[in-house]
């Protein structure tokens, strides 16, 4: 590849594209790079003509790197790169260690020590498995990316959108279980027609009833914050080890 | 599906969209496959440059009028093919036809120089 490596370096350069995609877009035209080489040397072509004929035919004009850009950057996939991006130095994943080692004790902490769990919302079950759901994908995908070092590029981030589905997923159970749990309790005071959330201040019955709420949904919301910053720890890890592997293939053609 | 759209102003891009999709109408290809093969069958008249066949091969993957696969060839290497989809197929189809009277109204007009 010795031979266009400036070519490749010079529309990578020029492409103002995330890195992730920009090396897809190199890969494919690393190969047609060769390919056409090869296919002019057959036809008889010296190598050096070959060579000239090829680089004449990649080099990308500045509408067509436009074009490009316009066609790949979406919105979403701005705002998806926006964090990929990041957590590239070492002291950036040493941090994201220790707030995921932080999460994860306390959260022993607080499910193995207290009663606290004993009565929580029912909602509490969706919500763990979600992040169940969410840590066998985080399981499969690390096996994959860091043990297995399966870095097919068509698979490479296959699953991930999961994960952050997963994330919207458990946000939703957790705010429907804050208000289901809040009607469900108001219907079991006295009932104050749309204004149920006053009705917890009626009589003692009702306070305590609302002491129960309260308990019920802060261990299901403390579930529900904690499963979610683990989801989206898992996501970010990933995916972060997904650009990079895209990167470095990236690399490896460019010689960057 | 996309609309079909000959209007002056786009003639050229169209004209380069429906090269690429007749040349993949019959079998998968890869870019550089693509390129070569219009230069062969136009007698080098059509001249493809990738820096226009890009932009239109992914925006016409991104219509689904075409659909770009990677394959491995081997651990080290993978390349990319395109394949027309059956939307891309009705597409052409119908593109067919309007080159058809575009050609047909050109040279009624430019049959006037022979008169």
């Amino acid at each position: 590849m010795t031979r266009f490596q400036n070519l490749l370096t010079e529309i990578n350069a020029k492409l103002e594209l995330p890195q992730p995609l920009k090396s897809r877009i190199i890969w494919e035209i690393a190969d047609d790079i060769e390919e056409t080489f090869k296919a002019y040397i057959k036809r008889g072509l010296s190598e050096e003509d070959a060579e000239t004929k090829t680089k004449d035919k990649f080099t990308l004009s500045e509408t067509a790197i436009i074009e490009l850009t316009q066609i790949h950057l979406t919105p979403y996939r701005r705002w998806l790169d926006k964090f990929s991006r990041g957590a590239q130095s070492k002291w950036e994943k040493f941090l994201l260690i220790i707030i995921f080692t932080l999460i994860l004790s306390s959260l022993a902490k607080v499910v193995y020590s207290t009663p606290f769990f004993v009565n929580a919302s029912y909602f509490i079950y969706p919500i763990l498995t979600a992040l169940l759901f969410a840590t066998i994908l985080f399981i499969v995908k690390f096996y994959q990316l860091y043990i297995k070092k399966d870095h097919h590029i068509k698979k490479l981030r296959n699953g991930l959108d999961w994960i952050l589905y997963s994330c919207g997923m458990i946000l939703f159970l957790g705010v429907f279980g804050y208000f289901g749990e809040l009607y469900v309790s108001s219907q079991s005071v006295n009932y104050l027609g749309p204004f149920f959330f006053l009705s917890f201040l009626s009589n003692s019955t009702s306070l305590h009833l609302s002491v129960e709420w309260l308990v019920r949904n802060s261990s299901m919301m403390m579930t529900c914050l904690g499963s979610l910053m683990i989801t989206l720890l898992y996501w970010y890890m990933l995916i972060n080890k997904a650009g990079k592997i895209e990167q470095a293939e990236a690399s490896i053609l460019l010689d960057i | 599906m996309k609309d079909s759209d000959l209007g002056i102003p786009s003639l050229t891009k169209n004209f380069n969209e429906a090269l690429i999709l007749s040349i993949l109408f019959n079998e998968p290809k890869h870019g550089y496959q693509i390129a070569l093969e219009i230069e062969d069958k136009s007698g080098s008249l059509f001249k493809f440059n990738h820096g226009t066949l890009y932009p239109i091969l992914h925006k016409l993957e991104k219509e689904g009028l075409i659909k770009g696969s990677w394959e491995k060839e081997s651990p080290k290497r993978k390349r990319k093919f395109y394949k027309i989809t059956p939307e891309g197929k009705k597409y052409i189809r119908n593109q067919f036809m309007e080159w058809q009277n575009i050609f047909k109204y050109f040279f009624e007009i430019m049959g006037e120089v022979s008169k």
